[in-house]
């Protein structure tokens, strides 16, 4: 009887009827043929390692951070500035008046409007703002001070005119404030560390640091009446 | 890769024997289906004596597929066959593909389905639940089967099991990841091998505990209540009124529950407050001890092993989730039932060292973390470097590595300050510092975070994967997600790669193994090599420390198993326990010799009255005569 219970049978697979089950699933469903398959073994699991970095899936555009700030390189940091071509128009740069007075943030300043209040307002200057990274990827805008056409020049101004030259050379360097902008030069190079610009222009960058009421556009701007009568703010 | 003509889909009748700590029972009848390419099948149908191995292994390539396939594991145990490989567990497979959906409840992770249920998802025709009961108790019920009943158990394997299972797998099949679904067979089959080998336990000294559980509760509790010099049990009740109005005048900060927004004494909260408050840290270890009392119930077979399901895949970072009854589920105190009671034999514990923080390590790549960790203590390097010193205290040690673990799992400036009895702004300072010195890992974490919040799947290295369900408060779970789950992974391939490693348990991050005493020191050695190995392959070549000390982590015969956390602590608990026991012992002997002395005069007296009694009957009976 034993033997009887041992049997490895040749089933059709699809028969419903000459080979009815005795369990009670009935009969049989017709199957569909399993073709040959290949699987993984437990020795590939190195290859077989789903790669985490799908992780970054999602970053880039949300990670940049939603604020961008108007002000010199932070002390410590190192950045550089992207170059621009001689004889082509600025992509990274801009020249722009700005006044600015103490306790409130800066403002950008129409041209028009700058040259209409020249000669009574000493708060509004051209600047030239540059768009810099920190070797961490973080991006900002450095106001840098001109030079005014006539008179004597600054030597804030002047040097940091020349840290920003080294910086457009393709360097890491560092600002140092002893009496005028020195600089350290990282020995770290560009292929080391390459500078993580990110996909936003310039002028984007700006709308971002100098949203709409930090742009003057008119004469009915607050500001005037402010510097024209006093604020209790 | 390797490539499978033929496809076997096996199954087994025999008493699993659930709940009663034993072997599963020998198989009446061995089954399967056998399907080659061009749609021809063989059905096998085996009972006792079984071959050597089974007929559908003939030398060629194939792939076993199968239902839990760990069940067919003891079988194959009990016929000496080798275990199949390439195997497709479809439990498996199913809790791989459905972790999502099983966690969106309420009640937490719903539990794993059985093959009729995973039937029924798929729209497969199975068979009747009825049915199914009825042959269950044929096989459980008898051993010595007629003939007749053992090919109606081979009927019901071939035509219900077998057939489901490979139903299920057509229908499954378009959704599977054929590449990594063999190392979670293997898992599933290794897993069944180490509650096959089963873990020995001191029965004699388990059972007086467990005689005595209530007894040594009430001493507990009153002690408890001393410890604290307050109420907190009131006639064997915890009150929770009681513990907050002590809190409040130590002026330790109560916990909210996230879930509930009340206040919370659950252990679970007062965890990472107890280095802080001393209370706190008697109140978490002896509430912990007493609520195991209260629930002792260690499945011990007859051969004083106990066996448990692991409940593989059971919470939704892919972890194991045994239940409170298993021995790795109790108080790292009640570890020390652990011992092996055959001379010559020793157990050893090989841990996985800071595994969280090496796959974060790896994982977000950060430099300074990789080199922290490697440095073999991470939080002492933060520490030192955050405090300028050389050499920090355990204490300051203890606030950098909550920081860091903090962080991990989402925890913030409040929390923290609460945890280490600190301001909101020198906890604010702390992880200030933290983002500041691991700056690559924070951002990482951030990334991990915006990922979920697109309610897409956070994929692991062998796919285990969660997706955000959108409801607010997931974040915790999705920054610890990365760490548990491929902490989970990475133990799935270490026991799929095991072989014949005498695995006899395992924790979240460690692997208990029991061997000969001469033999134990190589087994370990081939332990951590395989965990190195798998660290490597799925960490990018990252490798993970795999610890285990030859003084403290490895335990002869006839010493116990003593857990790292209690050794440090000099054993108080234990003795603590075993104190209890005798106490209880003594107690109870005191209360039979007064009862024996009770029922002896009792006895005296009755027999003095049943004298007398007879002296006044026969002077009755005299009188009568007269």
């Amino acid at each position: 009887m034993a033997d009887e219970l041992q049997t490895s049978q040749l089933s059709d697979g699809v028969d419903t009827t000459a080979k009815k089950a005795r369990g009670n699933s009935g009969a049989r469903l017709k199957a569909d043929p399993i073709t040959p398959i290949t699987v993984g073994e437990v020795v590939d699991a190195a290859s077989l390692a789903i790669d985490q970095k799908h992780m970054e899936d999602f970053a880039s555009p949300d990670m940049e951070p939603s604020v961008v700030e108007c002000r010199r390189p932070p002390k410590g940091a190192y950045f550089t500035v992207l170059p621009e071509k001689a004889g082509e128009s600025w992509r990274n740069r801009a020249y722009y008046f700005v006044l600015e007075t103490e306790g409130r943030d800066p403002c950008l300043v129409a041209h028009t409007i700058a040259e209409a209040k020249k000669d009574e307002e000493d708060t509004i200057r051209p600047i030239m703002l540059v768009r810099y990274v920190l070797m961490n990827g973080t991006e900002g805008l450095w106001p840098i001070k001109l030079n005014p056409a006539e008179g004597k020049s600054n030597r804030w101004n002047t040097s940091a005119l020349t840290v920003l030259h080294v910086a457009e050379s393709g360097k890491w360097v560092r600002i140092i404030s002893k009496g005028e902008y020195r600089y350290n030069v990282s020995k770290k190079t560009m292929e080391e560390v390459p500078p993580k610009f990110s996909d936003r222009t310039f002028q984007q960058l700006v709308n971002i640091a100098f949203p709409p009421e930090r742009v003057i556009t008119s004469f009915d701007h607050p500001i005037w009446d402010e510097l024209a009568n006093g604020s209790t703010k | 890769m390797i490539t499978c003509q033929r496809f076997v889909f096996p199954d087994s009748e025999f008493d699993a024997k659930k709940g009663q700590g034993e072997r599963p029972g020998f198989p009446h009848c061995y089954c399967a289906i056998e399907v080659f390419p061009d749609g021809r099948e063989v059905e096998h149908r085996l009972a006792a004596p079984y071959p050597e191995r089974p007929p559908w292994d003939r030398g060629d390539p194939y792939a076993t597929i199968g239902f839990a396939l760990g069940a067919e594991t003891g079988s194959m145990m009990h016929t000496g066959w080798t275990l199949p490989s390439p195997a497709i567990d479809l439990y498996a497979e199913y809790m791989v593909l459905h972790n999502s959906e099983m966690c969106r409840g309420d009640e937490g992770k719903k539990p794993g389905p059985s093959l009729i249920q995973a039937c029924r998802r798929y729209g497969v025709p199975t068979m009747d639940p009825a049915h199914k009961e009825k042959m269950r108790e044929l096989a459980y019920t008898k051993t010595n089967h007629t003939p007749g009943e053992i090919a109606a158990l081979q009927d019901y394997c071939l035509n219900d099991d077998c057939r489901s299972g490979l139903r299920l797998f057509q229908a499954m099949r378009p959704h599977l990841d054929l590449a990594r679904a063999p190392i979670r067979g293997a898992f599933m089959m290794q897993l069944e091998k180490m509650r096959w080998r089963g873990m020995p336990i001191d029965v004699p000294l388990y059972r007086r505990a467990e005689r005595h559980a209530a007894a040594i509760a009430v001493k507990m509790r009153r002690e408890l209540n001393r410890k604290l010099g307050a109420e907190i049990y009131y006639s064997g009740v915890f009150k929770r009124a009681a513990m907050f109005r002590l809190m409040q005048q130590r002026g330790i900060p109560i916990p909210v529950d996230p879930k509930t927004g009340k206040w919370s004494c659950s252990t679970r909260l007062l965890k990472p407050m107890i280095e802080t408050y001393s209370e706190m840290k008697i109140f978490y270890e002896d509430k912990r001890m007493l609520d195991a009392l209260t629930r002792l119930g260690l499945e011990i077979g007859t051969d004083g092993r106990h066996r448990t399901w692991a409940n593989p895949f059971g919470t939704k970072t892919g972890r194991n989730n045994p239940s409170t009854k298993a021995l790795w589920g109790l108080p790292h105190t009640m570890r020390s039932f652990l011992r092996t009671t055959t001379p010559d034999m020793a157990i050893a514990q090989v841990d996985v060292s800071n595994e969280e923080i090496g796959i974060a390590a790896a994982l977000s790549g950060d430099p300074t973390l990789i080199a922290d960790y490697l440095s073999g203590d991470p939080y002492r390097q933060f520490a030192a470097s955050a405090l300028g010193v050389t050499s920090p205290t355990t204490l300051q040690r203890q606030v950098y590595k909550a920081c860091v673990l903090g962080r991990i799992y989402g925890m913030g400036a409040s929390t923290l300050a609460r945890n280490l009895g600190i301001s909101k702004g020198q906890a604010q300072h702390i992880l200030d510092q933290m983002r500041a010195r691991y700056p690559v890992l924070n951002a990482w974490l951030d990334r991990i975070l915006i990922k979920a919040a697109h309610l897409v799947p956070i994929t692991c290295t062998l796919g285990w994967s969660l997706t955000a369900s959108g409801r607010p408060g997931e974040e915790r779970t999705f920054l610890n997600f990365p760490m548990q789950a491929n902490g989970a992974e990475l133990m799935r391939l270490v026991f799929a790669r095991a072989g014949d490693l005498p695995i006899i348990g395992c924790a979240h991050d460690s692997f208990i193994l029991e061997d000969c005493a001469d033999r134990i020191e190589q087994t370990v050695w081939r332990m951590q090599e395989i965990v190195r190995a798998a660290s490597r392959d799925l960490l990018d070549g990252f490798e993970l420390r795999a610890d285990c000390k030859p003084n403290e982590d490895i335990t002869f015969y006839p010493d116990r198993f003593v857990d790292k956390r209690e050794r440090e602590d000099g054993m108080r608990h234990w003795n603590w326990l075993m104190r209890l026991i005798e106490e209880a012992e003594n107690d109870e002997s005191e209360r039979s010799g007064n009862r024996r002395r009770v029922a002896e005069d009792l006895d005296e007296g009755l027999r003095a009255a049943r004298t007398e009694d007879e002296a006044d009957t026969e002077a009755t009976q005299a009188e009568v005569r007269i």
